[in-house]
């Protein structure tokens, strides 16, 4: 007899009662709003921008379900106002600000980079906004329109963020697609947006807002020619708007007798690599993540005999632990093989790797995995975690001030060496709509071909991605090529002489990262190693950062 | 019907008005998914998935005398296709003692079919994925033929022909199985 379906007999119903307790609008609705549906797109980003002014991202979620109905009835509302305005010829507000009521489109909207909430105290009088990183926006007097195109009086919160490299630009969902925008480099972006009791205002059309936007360049890079450009989302392009005023910075710092002396800062990159650098010396003492119990949806959860001796941080839970892993991986030849080895070592940071060896005359078949724990999740469990979590939480700030220290020490022995790479820099320009606005130039990729590439798992298996992300460090470059069929092959435009680092997303939005390709004929293969669980931002650039 | 279109059409414009319908065939589609996987944990992720792929299409459900209901259940279907494709694993079929007695009384002469469980089972296994769910659909779950064919996006009279067919298919199976010789 076939064995084509699991044939179960007789098995128990279920009462109304057992099925109600899983049903939860609410929670569904929140997923909604966070799946960001394309057609939604301008739905999707009032919502975001109200839920994240209350600067709590688990509370977002929550506040979905009024925040979705405003801004429904907002955009209803302005449709409405648009068409009433255009029929009596007193409209004010250029069409193009009201349609490009811009929404980003976040791989990973938890992660995103979050939005700074300046306030203009005085539409009216107009002010500086200084923002945390040193830009400042220049607002002039009566700025701000409604809709209707007359003048806004009192607060208006102003939504500002800056995206300072690819991870910024990645988590935040920069429209820059291969073949369209992929040789724009950045040196500097932001987004802006302005509103006033949650409804949308635009500028003024005399009127525009001055910027000094914080931005770095490598240092041998003139500046004399780099421009500013807005991304429209109806053309899908990014327009030159205007030549970038750019100048390269310099930090006073007193000298002995009073007079101010000159001194490069660090460049924001030459820091990362810096802090880098401070946590491997110090990772030993880096305190653990407790595990958190439960599993995720695409993960395959396996029993494996282990010796708790060898790895004492998964007796914590005083539960048979399993491991799992990505259940894509984890195919039915994996359980059905009687592997003559079986490896597991730690990889810290709650991941493993798991590695099974397959004796035959041929030679060893090998198949390896990061694996990670899966844990029960249990009341007892998930109180053990928050304890556990809350002490990790304050070991770590201890930690994390550790590496500041030894950040400063590195620095003093490394200015020297780093300036020569980067240069900070402040881009002056005027804006005249709210937006996304990047400074930079078009770069020639002299070196750059297109070829095709496959990618496939540390196993050698063909793997389908989604989306698949390059950045050029040598040109301050970021670009994604959308892969539409989800095959395991795309079309890469890169400079192979170039430093890169490319990932992808896979349909079940797991992030994979290449390592360095190999020539097969015409073809360049990536091996694509899954980063695994992701639960921060720093999870992301410990992969994506060079 | 009709009016279920007008509260579609306000759930297409404002998605919180999408809790009625969710309300409203939460169970049915549980049920459904339940019988497809006999996994409690598993049917109420499923279902979840199903619904937030309805709030996610629902801009393109028009009502053409197909009751959104059935556009439901034809999600479902695909989505707990899809999880066994993924998991690489076999689809589950539920069986019930009784469900052989009633298959069998859709036959004239059953007197010589003699379908128990354990042939019922073993023809099952040789039928395809798409006679599997019109068996599940008609005579497991016991739905009218305009349900049937509403679900799997046929004419009833298509349905009534498959099902026919089906019937005439698995008949020369039990007979088969029964005479091995």
């Amino acid at each position: 007899m076939k064995d084509n379906y699991n044939i179960k007999t007789n098995s128990p119903e279920l009462s109304s009662e057992q099925i109600s307790k899983h049903q939860d609008f609410d929670a569904l609705f929140a997923q909604f709003q966070a799946a960001e549906i394309p057609a939604k797109n301008e739905t999707a980003e009032s919502t975001r921008i109200r839920a994240i002014k209350k600067g709590n991202r688990r509370a977002l979620l929550l506040k979905y379900g009024t925040g979705a109905l405003m801004a429904v009835a907002a955009s209803v509302l302005l449709v409405f106002m648009i068409r009433q305005s255009m029929s009596t010829g007193n409209f004010e507000v250029p069409l193009d600000q009201i349609n490009e009521r811009y929404a980003l489109q976040s791989p990973m909207p938890n992660l995103q980079p979050p939005y700074g909430n300046l306030v203009v105290n005085a539409a009216e009088n107009g002010e500086t906004l200084n923002y945390e990183s040193g830009s400042k926006i220049i607002v002039p007097a009566s700025a701000f329109v409604d809709e209707r195109g007359k003048p806004v009086k009192g607060k208006v919160d102003i939504q500002y963020r800056e995206f300072n490299d690819h991870v910024d630009m990645f988590l935040a969902g920069v429209p820059k697609e291969m073949d369209k925008h992929q040789n724009l480099q950045s040196v500097g972006m932001m987004e802006i947006k302005g509103f006033q009791d949650g409804k949308p205002v635009y500028l003024s059309m005399d009127k525009t807002l001055e910027v000094e936007l914080q931005g770095k360049v490598a240092a041998d890079v003139p500046t004399s020619d780099l421009k500013v450009y807005v991304y429209g989302k109806q053309e899908d392009t990014w327009a030159y708007v205007s030549n970038d005023e750019v100048e390269v910075l310099t930090a006073e710092t007193a000298t002995t007798n009073g007079t101010a002396a000159k001194k490069t800062p660090i460049h924001p990159r030459a820091k990362d690599e810096l802090i880098a650098e401070a946590r491997k010396t110090l990772a030993r003492s880096q305190p653990v993540r407790p595990i958190q119990p439960g599993v995720r949806e695409d993960m395959q959860v396996f029993d494996f005999d282990i010796n708790t001796e060898e790895f004492p941080e998964l007796s914590a839970y005083n539960q048979d632990v399993q491991l799992m892993a990505s259940a894509s991986a984890m195919t039915a030849g994996i359980f059905d093989t009687a592997w003559n080895s079986v490896t597991l070592t730690g990889l810290g940071n709650n991941k493993y790797n798991m590695e099974l060896v397959y004796e035959t005359n041929e030679g060893n078949i090998v198949r390896t995995f990061e694996v990670y724990p899966a844990i029960e999740a249990t009341r007892e469990a998930e109180a053990f975690y928050l304890e556990k979590l809350k002490e990790y939480e304050i070991r770590m700030k201890q930690w994390e001030t550790d590496v500041l220290v030894e950040v400063e020490h590195l620095s003093g022995q490394e200015t020297i060496a780093e300036n020569t790479k980067w240069k900070e820099i402040v881009n002056r320009f005027k804006i005249n709509r709210f937006g996304l606005w990047n400074c930079g130039k078009e770069i020639e990729l002299e070196q750059a071909s297109k070829v095709k590439a496959s990618f496939v798992d540390e196993n050698g298996a063909a793997i389908a991605i989604n989306r698949l992300f390059v950045t050029n460090k040598n040109k301050q470059l970021y670009y994604f090529a959308p892969n539409i069929e989800h095959k395991s092959t795309a079309e890469l435009k890169y400079e192979a002489t170039a430093e890169n680092k490319i990932w992808a997303l896979t349909d079940a939005n797991e992030l994979l990262v290449a390592s360095n390709p190999s020539t097969k004929g015409d073809q360049l293969n990536f091996e694509m190693r899954s980063v695994g669980i992701i639960e921060t931002e720093e999870d992301i650039r410990n992969v994506l950062m060079f | 019907m009709e009016d279920e279109w007008l509260e579609v059409q306000t759930a297409q414009q404002n998605p919180a008005k999408f809790r009625v319908l969710y309300n409203r065939y939460y169970e049915p589609i549980f049920r459904f998914v339940f019988k497809r996987t006999v996994d409690e944990v598993l049917a109420a992720d499923l279902t979840s998935q199903v619904f937030l792929k309805a709030m996610q299409k629902i801009d393109k459900y028009v009502f053409k005398g197909v009751p959104f209901s059935a556009w439901l259940f034809r999600i479902a279907s695909n989505e707990i296709a899809q999880h066994f494709r993924k998991q690489n694993k076999n689809r589950v079929v539920a069986l019930e003692e009784r469900t052989a007695q009633n298959l069998e009384d859709e036959y004239e002469d059953k007197e010589d079919l003699d379908i128990n469980i354990s042939l019922l089972k073993s023809v099952i296994q040789d039928l395809k994925p798409e006679e599997v769910e019109l068996l599940e659909l008609r005579f497991f779950e016991k739905r009218p033929f305009k349900e049937v064919a509403d679900i799997l996006d046929i004419t009833e009279n298509n349905a009534k022909v498959k099902i026919y067919r089906l019937l005439q298919k698995m008949k020369k199976r039990f007979v088969k199985q029964k005479r091995p010789d």
